[in-house]
C-alpha cells in the first residue's frame, strides 16, 4: 500500500492509543476508577476539534486575503470535521459523565460553554446553506468562521474557568497539574491527541480532494 | 507542505518528551509502582479492573477494538485510493 507517511503515523499512534490505552498502568482514583482511560479518547475529541477548527479558520482568512474555491473548500470541510469531533466530544462527555458524576447533563459550565460553542458552529453550517451564489456564500462565512472561533476559545478555556466546574482544570485551577495527568498517563494521551487530530486531518483531506473533483467534474460537464 | 512537515514533527517531539521519560521513570521505579497482581494493595485502593487483567481477559477487549479500529482504517484507505484513481483519470 502507498501511503503518505503521516498517514501511516496516524494509524500507528491510533493502534498504540488502543492497545496501550487499554493495557498501561493508569493512577487508582476513586469514583473515576478504569473510566479514567477515557481520557485517551474523549478528551482527544476536544483537542482534535480545536486543532480541526484552527485549519478551518486559517483557510477562512486566506480566502478573504485570495479568495481560492480550494480555499474556501478546505475551511468548509474541516469546520465540518471539526463539529464532528465535538459532537463525538460531547456524547462521550455525557457517557463519562453519567458514571462519575452521576447524570448525564449536570449544567457544568463547561458542558454549557461547549454546547454553546457548537451551536455557534451548527449556525455556520446553516448560514452556508443560505446563499445561492458562490462567491457571496464564500465571503461571508469566512468572515462568519473567524467570529465563532474567536467566540468559542474563551467558552471552553475562559469561561469555565472563572466558576466552579466539574471538569478538571477549571474553577480556579491552573491547567493540568489538577488532573492527576502524571506521566503515565501522558505517554498515551499525547501520542492519543495527536493520532486522533491526524484521523480528522485525513478525513479533511479525503472531502476536500473529493469536493475538488466534484467541481472540476461539473466545470468540464 | 513544507510548513505542516516541521509543524508535525515538533508536536511529535513534544510528545515524544513526555512520553519517553515517563517510560524510563516507570522503568527506574520499578518497584514502588502498583502491580496489578498484589491482592492486599487491590483491597485498600480504589477498585480497578485487576480480575480482569490477571486472568487475561482484557487482551479480547483489547482485540475487538484493534479489530475495528483496523476495519475503520482500512476502509478508510480504500477511499483515498478510489479517490486518487478518479484524480488520476481526471487529470488524463
Amino acid at each position: 500500500m502507498k501511503l503518505t507517511w503521516w498517514k501511516w503515523l496516524t494509524i500507528a499512534l491510533l493502534l498504540y492509543t488502543v492497545v496501550m490505552g487499554m493495557l498501561s498502568e493508569v493512577p487508582r482514583l476513586a469514583i473515576l476508577n478504569e473510566t479514567i482511560r477515557n481520557l485517551y479518547f474523549h478528551v482527544p475529541m476536544w483537542f482534535g476539534m480545536i486543532l480541526i477548527l484552527l485549519v478551518s479558520v486559517v483557510y477562512s482568512i486566506k480566502y478573504l486575503r485570495n479568495p481560492l474555491t480550494r480555499n474556501d473548500i478546505i475551511a468548509y470541510e474541516s469546520a465540518k470535521v471539526g463539529i464532528l469531533f465535538g459532537v463525538l466530544g460531547i456524547i462521550t462527555g455525557m457517557e463519562w459523565a453519567r458514571f462519575t458524576w452521576g447524570e448525564f447533563w449536570s449544567n457544568d459550565p463547561k458542558q454549557n460553554a461547549s454546547a454553546i460553542g457548537l451551536l455557534i458552529y451548527f449556525a455556520y453550517l446553516i448560514l452556508r446553506g443560505s446563499f445561492q451564489d458562490h462567491q457571496q456564500r464564500a465571503r461571508i462565512s469566512a468572515v462568519y468562521n473567524v467570529f465563532a472561533f474567536a467566540a468559542l476559545i474563551p467558552l471552553l478555556f475562559i469561561l469555565p474557568r472563572l466558576t466552579d466546574s466539574l471538569h478538571p482544570g477549571n474553577g480556579g485551577n491552573p491547567g493540568f497539574n489538577s488532573y492527576d495527568l502524571d506521566s503515565r498517563l501522558r505517554a498515551v494521551f499525547y501520542p492519543a491527541v495527536i493520532g486522533w487530530t491526524l484521523l480528522g486531518v485525513w478525513v479533511v483531506h479525503l472531502r476536500t480532494r473529493l469536493e475538488v473533483l466534484k467541481q472540476r467534474f461539473y466545470e468540464n460537464a | 507542505m513544507k510548513m505542516h512537515k516541521w509543524l508535525l514533527v515538533l508536536l511529535l517531539t513534544w510528545a515524544a518528551g513526555f512520553s519517553i521519560p515517563a517510560s524510563a521513570q516507570n522503568a527506574t521505579e520499578g518497584g514502588s509502582t502498583i502491580e496489578y497482581t498484589s491482592q492486599d494493595k487491590a483491597a485498600s485502593d480504589p477498585e480497578m479492573a485487576d480480575v480482569m487483567r490477571q486472568d487475561g481477559k482484557i487482551y479480547i477487549v483489547v482485540a475487538v477494538l484493534v479489530s475495528i479500529l483496523l476495519g475503520v482504517l482500512f476502509y478508510l484507505i480504500s477511499l483515498d485510493r478510489k479517490i486518487g484513481k478518479l484524480e488520476r483519470e481526471l487529470r488524463q
